[in-house]
């Protein structure tokens, strides 16, 4: 067997074995169980952030009733304004680190914690309130700080199209899909009698890595080992190709500077400028002690010199400019989705992954979840990774 | 004398770093009842809360009330109050019934008499309890039996809609909601009654989220 051929014989194999149908078991592959553990221990201030976690690993596992309960309360604080609280407080002072305040993440995954909430709600026919949700999650968009990355959550405006499509309200749909129409060009609408969504999730979360003088600045990357790009679905043997409608990391990384962006790099900035008055008085103080005896310097005055350095270092030290670099760590990397019209719920759910070549890859945990409502319309979700 | 000085700011300093710790060890605070009238003090959003709900039914109750084509009349009008023609068009995600619940018990009890009230939201529990009294399977009870059901003479629909701004620069945010009431006329398909309640709503959260 000649090199390429082996390779075609195992790329052959791979492509088979990636094509998961939907028989095969697939519970288990998000660890809603770990989740709710840490979410037990975890701190006040990260309890938002624990929650969101578990919400999407209930919902990979489909427990609905335990995913929208999480969603539910991530959103009471994302939604709610905290105008004078301790934590908030704390956050802004030199002696805490940016992280002392409570999780309600950067605007993406404000958004995303909305967009899940409104899938929840499309699967149980509230077609109303998920439009709701997925408005709302774009109102958390408008806040980007680059005029032209503002309110460009695509997949958002599309599924409020979605939503007022079976909702029954085609004007309002058509308004939603020709905004996604003018961000996207090229792209189809969902046929009007569509009774059925696909949304494919690959890849994994974009991570926030802090960087800068006492890591006062946050950069973020997209997530390593992820190859997946493309995905082919097949519904009871009817091909389907869902487009990429959303890149997160693309949402996480050009939302631009933040207010308290500035408030850090004062902290950073004072930190340093201590750091380098008592390194200034400590070294004056040595320097000094050596010619006192010939000019006849007090002790006193040297000692004094002294304290003031070690005083400078100690109030350097304590002053903590660290951004918070906490993030939703089981989000997606891009979001594919197609609509299209389907007599019933599929019976076999087959998923191919690919890379951006179009060579298959291997999925970490491929999930896929499928509901039908008491309307008729149905939601199938596919997600790579846990 | 300065070096007691020096002595006394580098203590304090010292005292303010190991004041560092994130452990928040504050009180718990024992359930209290809140009025639903008046506006939480610790959590509060810009979309529709228990304020809002008790507020626009509170003014639909009245301006219905007032209506003499609807309760004015010499036998009492029968009424829907649900929320099957409700809907919500907001970016605010809630429980319609919420709203419509309050409206039709309150403006029942406020009402005495004047209207009836259909109850289509519980239309299944009673074609099942017709069916088992006709079918032998119950006896007839003691009230009186129907040829049929009520018929409803006025329906509720309604709308609530919402209009959003955010401002990048200062963090505000604002919502306004527009909620229209209004009661139909279900042989004639007239509106026979009409209310509007709308308030707007603004925040800005801490700087640290902007």
């Amino acid at each position: 067997m000649t090199s390429s051929t082996a390779k075609r014989a195992l790329r052959g194999l791979m492509r088979a074995a990636l094509t998961v149908p939907l028989a095969l078991p697939l519970v288990a592959q998000a660890d809603y169980a770990a989740e709710l553990g840490k979410l037990k221990s975890a701190k006040p201030n990260d309890a938002t952030l624990v929650t969101l976690q578990a919400g999407l690993a209930a919902f990979s596992e489909n427990k609905m009733p335990e995913a929208t309960r999480h969603f539910d309360l991530a959103l009471d604080v994302i939604e709610g304004m905290f105008a004078d609280t301790e934590s908030a407080a704390k956050a802004r002072s030199l002696w805490y680190a940016e992280g002392a305040k409570e999780f309600k993440g950067e605007p993406y995954e404000r958004a995303m914690a909305f967009y899940y909430r409104g899938l929840a709600y499309l699967a149980d026919a509230d077609y109303e309130n998920a439009r709701a949700s997925f408005r709302s999650g774009l109102l958390q968009d408008a806040f980007a700080e680059e005029q032209q990355y503002r309110a460009d959550f695509t997949s958002l405006m599309l599924l409020e199209g979605w939503a007022n499509q079976l909702a029954g309200d085609q004007a309002q749909a058509q308004d939603a899909y020709a905004e996604v129409a003018r961000a996207k060009a090229g792209w189809q609408a969902p046929p009007a009698n569509a009774n059925l969504l696909v949304v494919a999730e690959l890849g994994g979360s974009p991570r926030k890595v802090a960087d800068g003088i006492d890591n006062h600045e946050i950069r973020y990357f997209k997530p390593k080992r992820t190859p997946e790009r493309q995905v082919r679905v097949q519904l009871d043997g009817q091909a389907v190709q869902p487009v990429l409608v959303e890149d997160v990391y693309y949402q996480a990384s050009t939302r631009g500077g933040r207010a308290i962006d500035s408030i850090i790099a004062g902290k950073a900035s004072f930190k340093q400028t201590t750091a380098d008055i008592g390194m200034a008085a400590t070294n004056v103080a040595n320097e000094l002690k050596v010619y006192a005896p010939a000019v006849g310097s007090s002790g006193r005055a040297l000692g004094g010199l002294v304290a003031v350095g070690a005083i400078a270092s100690m109030i350097s030290a304590n002053v903590q400019p660290r951004a918070d670099v906490r993030y939703w760590n089981n989000l997606p990397e891009t979001i594919h989705i197609a609509a299209l019209n389907h007599g019933g719920l599929p019976g076999n759910v087959q998923v191919s992954l690919l890379d951006e070549a179009g060579n298959p890859v291997a999925a970490d945990k491929l999930v896929i979840n499928k509901w039908i409502d008491t309307k008729g319309n149905m939601l199938v979700w596919i997600k790579s990774r846990n | 004398m300065k070096l007691t000085a020096i002595v006394a700011l580098a203590g304090a300093a010292l005292l303010a770093g190991c004041a560092t710790s994130n452990v928040d060890n504050s009180a718990g605070r024992k359930t209290v009842y809140q009025d639903v009238s008046s506006q939480s003090a610790t959590v509060a959003g810009v979309g529709v809360e228990s304020q809002d709900v008790v507020s626009m039914t509170d003014k639909m109750i009245r301006d219905i009330l007032s209506n003499p084509q609807i309760a004015g009349r010499s036998t009492p009008a029968r009424i829907i109050i649900d929320s099957a023609y409700f809907s919500n068009d907001s970016s605010s995600r809630l429980n319609k019934n919420a709203i419509t619940d309050r409206l039709r018990v309150e403006l029942n009890r406020a009402a005495n008499g004047r209207l009836v009230f259909v109850a289509r939201h519980y239309g299944d529990m009673v074609q099942n309890e017709r069916d088992a009294k006709r079918s032998g399977q119950t006896d007839a009870g003691t009230i009186r039996s129907t040829k049929a059901t009520a018929g409803g003479d006025f329906r509720l629909g309604g709308r609530i809609t919402s209009m959003d701004a955010a401002s990048t620069t200062s963090g505000n945010v604002s919502r306004y909601h527009q909620i229209t009431f209004e009661l139909i006329d279900l042989e004639y398909g007239t509106i026979a009654w009409s209310g509007l309640y709308e308030f707007k709503k603004e925040a800005r959260d801490d700087v640290i989220y902007r």
